[in-house]
């Protein structure tokens, strides 16, 4: 194990969720596995679930014996728990609770008076379950005196994970990814850095990354009173957060503590088009907005992050050829990029479309016809489709490619300028209704069978054959490796087949 | 280049109970068949063999046009269609012609029924052997039974 993401916030989540799908398409580096974990006081917050949902079905899919493959190649390792709060099970945390103001003000009065001097009384009376409100100085405060990493779950099994990945001869590659504009990424992501660096010091085989979140969405604001997040402070805060950044950057200190020269490695990310998201939400379960190309940008900055040997000082730079559109080669490593992931959109495309009904057409005692492949995969092997285990796996994967395609076509949609020309999204999904906001759903009547070899194309193209050719190549497939077995064989063919035109 | 060689192997299937039809099935019906008076058996053997030729032939069509519709003119996006029934249609062609073959040949006074079996036998198998073991990837096991015997 030596590639580690930490999440922090919704739109680490919402990183982490594009991550997995690039793991899934086997982008990350050969022999690497990834340990993944959350860092939100929102445990409920709706983006912190889609991709929690997202790394759970991926790490059921790795489970399907699918043979050395690029399809889910990289292991993947959740923390347990998977989504760490510095709150623990309290229902309504506040910062005063947390700290003990009460009895601060009587044991340490000097204590309390500063406490009163740096939060107002209602920073120090919010309930915090939600998140820190669009407030990193109380998030900042809180996960400093938060995190253990000799005791507590999951910091405990972090910290050993990285020390048997080190002992291993390995360099252990860390990486925390987070919005800076909000409130739990731009507290966490400098105080959990420098939290993991002092933790290691003195160990030389560990780099640590951070990929820096600029504004690129805003939302009308929320009705709820109270402290809160509010889009029009996005810059402000960011401006903030970046002159905080570099200050503590380049400044000198013998006190390693106050040091933050933490990340070995900084990405930046932002757009300058502010995408408009659907729900205004101080938090919770409603607070779960659409995929964005930014966190695809993120997570590719993960890959060129765990890719690097030797992980030089510095900041990458990328810039896209066109200020209106988004293309493929506006992309880092855009031709592998590519064939992978239209590979893997193949995949769950063909899946979706023409495999899985079919298989669940013959698992209701359906129509007696029966195609070869069906044949070779199931029959022959003796693979019955209401057999629990085999059932689980194709529902799994069908979960699966149900939420990747979900997930592409709203990167693609998620922005009238820039336009987003990876996919043509039309083909599988549509427009939810809703003029100001883009977002997509699956089509639920069928896709467009039509368009199949030019998938990732956005341009208008021609019909093909592609489905059709498809199905007369898995007819004839054969799978070689014998890591491949049961269903995995099926998934198999299917995935290779899809690599061919 | 795969589909060249099968359409050969169809053809081959053909040429097979022609062979059949000529050497074996015509010597057989040499020695059973009595012609009625005034026919020479030479004439009605060589009628035999006209509409028995015929016979193969269209069959062995009729196994190339499978081969033709299964990999080019099929589509397998809609995968709920009923293949298996257009496969019986061919079958019961080859059933229909060979009927009509039986309806052709000059009559017999004795082994009518040896020479029905010859013609079923070359025309019903021309198209079921030629389709069970070279049907095109897509429809390879449609034909009744291929799924036991194919295993390429």
């Amino acid at each position: 194990m030596s590639c580690f993401v930490i999440g922090v916030g919704g739109t680490g989540a919402k990183c982490v969720e594009a991550l997995i799908h690039l793991c899934a398409a086997g982008l990350m580096p050969d022999n690497e596995s990834l340990y993944a974990l959350f860092v939100d006081p929102d445990g409920a917050n709706g983006n912190l679930e889609r991709a929690r949902n997202t790394m759970s079905d991926y790490a059921k899919c790795c489970e399907e014996n699918l043979g050395v493959t690029n399809l889910f190649k990289t292991s993947l390792a959740i923390a347990d728990p998977d989504v760490w709060s510095p709150f623990g099970d309290e229902a309504k945390p506040t910062l005063g609770k947390f700290f003990h103001y009460n009895t601060l003000k009587e044991e340490n009065q000097a204590a309390a008076h500063l406490f009163d001097v740096l939060y107002s009384p209602e920073e120090k009376e919010t309930t915090l379950e939600k998140g820190f409100r669009g407030h990193p100085s109380i998030g900042a405060a809180v996960l400093a005196s938060a995190v253990d990493f000799g005791n507590q779950v999951p910091w405990k099994t972090f910290r050993q994970s990285v020390e048997q990945s080190i002992g291993e001869g390995g360099i252990a590659k860390i990486i925390l990814i987070g919005s800076i504009f909000g409130g739990t990424g731009a507290s966490g992501l400098p105080t959990i850095a420098r939290l993991i660096r002092n933790k290691l010091a003195g160990i030389q085989n560990v780099r640590i990354g951070g990929i820096l979140v600029l504004p690129y969405f805003s939302f009308k604001p929320v009705e709820e009173g109270g402290i809160k997040a509010a889009s029009e402070d996005f810059l402000t805060n960011t401006q903030a957060a970046l002159l905080y950044y570099h200050q503590k950057a380049t400044e000198h200190s013998e006190n390693q503590e106050m040091d933050l020269r933490s990340f070995k490695t900084v990405y930046s990310l932002g757009e300058a088009q502010l995408s408009s998201m659907k729900t205004s939400s101080l938090g919770g379960q409603s607070q779960c907005n659409e995929p964005h190309f930014i966190e695809l940008y993120s997570a590719l900055a993960c890959l060129d992050f765990f890719k690097e040997k030797d992980t030089a000082d510095g900041y990458p730079m990328l810039a896209r050829e066109q200020e209106s559109s988004i293309t493929w080669s506006d992309l880092p490593n855009y031709e592998e990029l590519r064939l992978k992931l239209e590979q893997l959109t193949r995949f769950s495309y063909a899946y979706l479309t023409a495999y899985r009904p079919m298989l669940k057409n013959i698992a209701e005692g359906g129509s007696q016809y029966r195609a070869p492949w069906y044949i070779d995969f199931f029959k022959r092997a003796k693979l019955n489709l209401n057999d629990t285990t085999t059932r689980d796996s194709l529902k799994r994967i069908e979960d699966y490619c149900t939420s990747y395609l979900q997930w592409l076509a709203n990167i693609t949609a998620s922005t009238k300028t820039p336009t987003v020309k990876l996919v043509d999204y039309n083909t599988f999904a549509e427009r939810k209704i809703n003029n100001e906001v883009i977002a997509v759903d699956l089509k639920k009547h069928g896709f467009d069978l039509n368009s199949f070899d030019n998938l990732l194309q956005s341009e208008k193209k021609e019909p093909d054959n592609g489905l059709n050719n498809l199905w007369a190549r898995m007819c004839s497939a054969k799978v070689k490796d014998p890591n491949a077995v049961g269903v995995g064989r099926f998934f198999r063919a299917l995935y290779d087949e899809c690599g061919k035109k | 280049m795969k589909h060249v060689l099968y359409i050969v192997f169809m053809i081959l299937v053909a040429t097979f109970f022609w062979v059949l039809m000529n050497f074996f099935e015509a010597y057989k019906l040499e020695n059973n068949v009595i012609p009625f008076a005034g026919l020479r058996l030479s004439t009605w053997l060589e009628n035999f063999r006209s509409l028995a030729f015929l016979g193969i032939v269209i069959c062995g069509f009729l196994s190339i046009l499978w081969y033709l519709l299964g990999q080019w003119a099929f589509k397998f996006n809609y995968w709920n269609k009923k293949f298996r029934a257009i496969w019986c249609l061919f079958l019961v062609l080859t059933i229909i012609v060979t009927a009509i073959l039986c309806f052709l040949t000059i009559n017999l006074q004795e082994g009518t029924i040896l020479v029905y079996i010859f013609y079923f036998i070359n025309n019903f198998f021309t198209f079921y052997l030629g389709t069970l073991l070279f049907s095109p990837a897509s429809v390879k096991y449609t034909p009744l039974g291929a799924e036991y015997v194919r295993h390429w």
